[in-house]
C-alpha cells in the first residue's frame, strides 16, 4: 500500500477540496416534503347541488303551460258491447278433438 | 426516521457528497440533487438499512443507484424533447463544471477528475471508493454490486492506468 502513496495524496487533496465545497448538512434534508392535503368535497356541496336541481325541476314544471284537458278530444270511447260479442258463435275449435278438450267460448 | 440513522447520515454527509459528485461526473448541481433524492428515499423508508453490510456501504449503494436513476431520467428527457430543443437552440450542455466552478477547484483536483474521467466507469468507481473513501476492495465490490474478483481486476487496472495518465499529464505540464 505504501507504493500507492502518490495516488492517495491526489485523492486526499480532492477529498479536502470537495468537503470545502460540499453543501452544509441540514436536518431538513431528512424531512419529507409536506404533502398537499387531499381535497375533500364538503358535504354541503352535493346536497346544495341536488336541492338546486330539484327546485329548478319543480319550478320549470310549474312554469310550463298546462293543457286544458276538457278541450281535448275523446280518444277512447267504449260502446258498451259485451266481451267477445264480435266473435262467431261458439263452435268446437277442432271437430276431431273429444268434447272435453274443446274450448268453449262464452 | 430513527435518531441513530439520522446521526450516521449526518456524519457521512461530506463523504456522501463526494461520492455523489463522482457518480455525477463532477457536476455539483446534479450531485446535490442526487444526494437530496437519496435522503428523501431514506426518510420515506424506500431505502432501509437491513444490517447486511456496513452502513456506509449500504448508503453509498443507495446514492449510486439514485445517481443511476437520475442519469436515466436525464437521458430519457434529453432523448425526447430536450435534445431537439438543444439542437434548435444550438447550445450543447457541457457536463464539466462551469468556468467559474473550474477556477474554484484547484489544479490538482481538476487534474485528478479529468484523469478519472478517462478511465472506464468501473475502474474510476473502484479508485474513488478505495482511495477517496478509504474503503476496502470488498466493500467497493458490494457498493458496485460486482464480484470481489472483478473488483480486484478493476482496481489493479485502474490504478495502473490512472497513474500512467497522471504521470503523462504532469510531464506535459513541466
Amino acid at each position: 500500500m505504501s507504493t500507492d502513496h502518490d495516488l492517495r495524496e491526489h485523492f486526499a487533496h480532492q477529498r479536502r477540496s470537495d468537503h470545502e465545497h460540499a453543501p452544509a448538512w441540514n436536518p431538513r434534508h431528512l424531512e419529507l416534503p409536506a404533502k398537499r392535503a387531499p381535497w375533500h368535497v364538503p358535504l354541503w356541496l352535493p346536497i346544495t347541488a341536488a336541492a338546486c336541481v330539484l327546485l329548478s325541476f319543480v319550478w320549470l314544471r310549474d312554469a310550463a303551460p298546462t293543457a286544458d284537458l276538457t278541450a281535448m278530444p275523446e280518444f277512447f270511447t267504449t260502446e258498451g258491447e259485451p266481451l267477445f260479442a264480435s266473435l262467431t258463435p261458439p263452435t268446437p275449435s277442432d271437430s276431431f278433438l273429444p268434447i272435453h278438450l274443446t274450448i268453449q267460448l262464452p | 426516521m430513527e435518531r441513530e440513522t439520522a446521526d450516521q447520515l449526518e456524519a457521512l454527509h461530506p463523504d456522501a457528497f463526494g461520492w455523489a459528485l463522482h457518480c455525477c461526473g463532477g457536476d455539483h448541481t446534479r450531485a446535490e440533487e442526487v444526494l437530496q433524492n437519496a435522503y428523501l428515499k431514506a426518510a420515506a423508508g424506500r431505502a432501509r438499512f437491513s444490517g447486511a453490510s456496513s452502513f456506509k456501504t449500504w448508503w453509498f449503494g443507495v446514492i449510486r443507484f439514485t445517481a443511476y436513476e437520475e442519469f436515466r431520467r436525464l437521458r430519457y428527457r434529453e432523448s425526447l424533447l430536450g435534445r431537439l430543443l438543444n439542437q434548435l437552440a444550438g447550445d450543447q450542455q457541457d457536463p464539466r463544471p462551469s468556468p467559474s466552478r473550474q477556477v474554484e477547484l484547484n489544479e490538482q483536483t481538476a487534474q485528478l477528475r479529468q484523469a478519472l474521467a478517462q478511465l472506464p466507469a468501473r475502474q474510476a468507481e473502484v479508485m474513488h471508493l478505495v482511495f477517496y473513501q478509504d474503503l476496502s476492495i470488498s466493500e467497493a465490490a458490494a457498493i458496485m454490486k460486482i464480484g470481489l474478483g472483478s473488483a480486484r481486476q478493476h482496481y489493479e487496472r485502474g490504478k495502473a492506468r490512472l497513474r500512467s495518465i497522471l504521470q503523462t499529464t504532469s510531464a506535459h505540464e513541466h
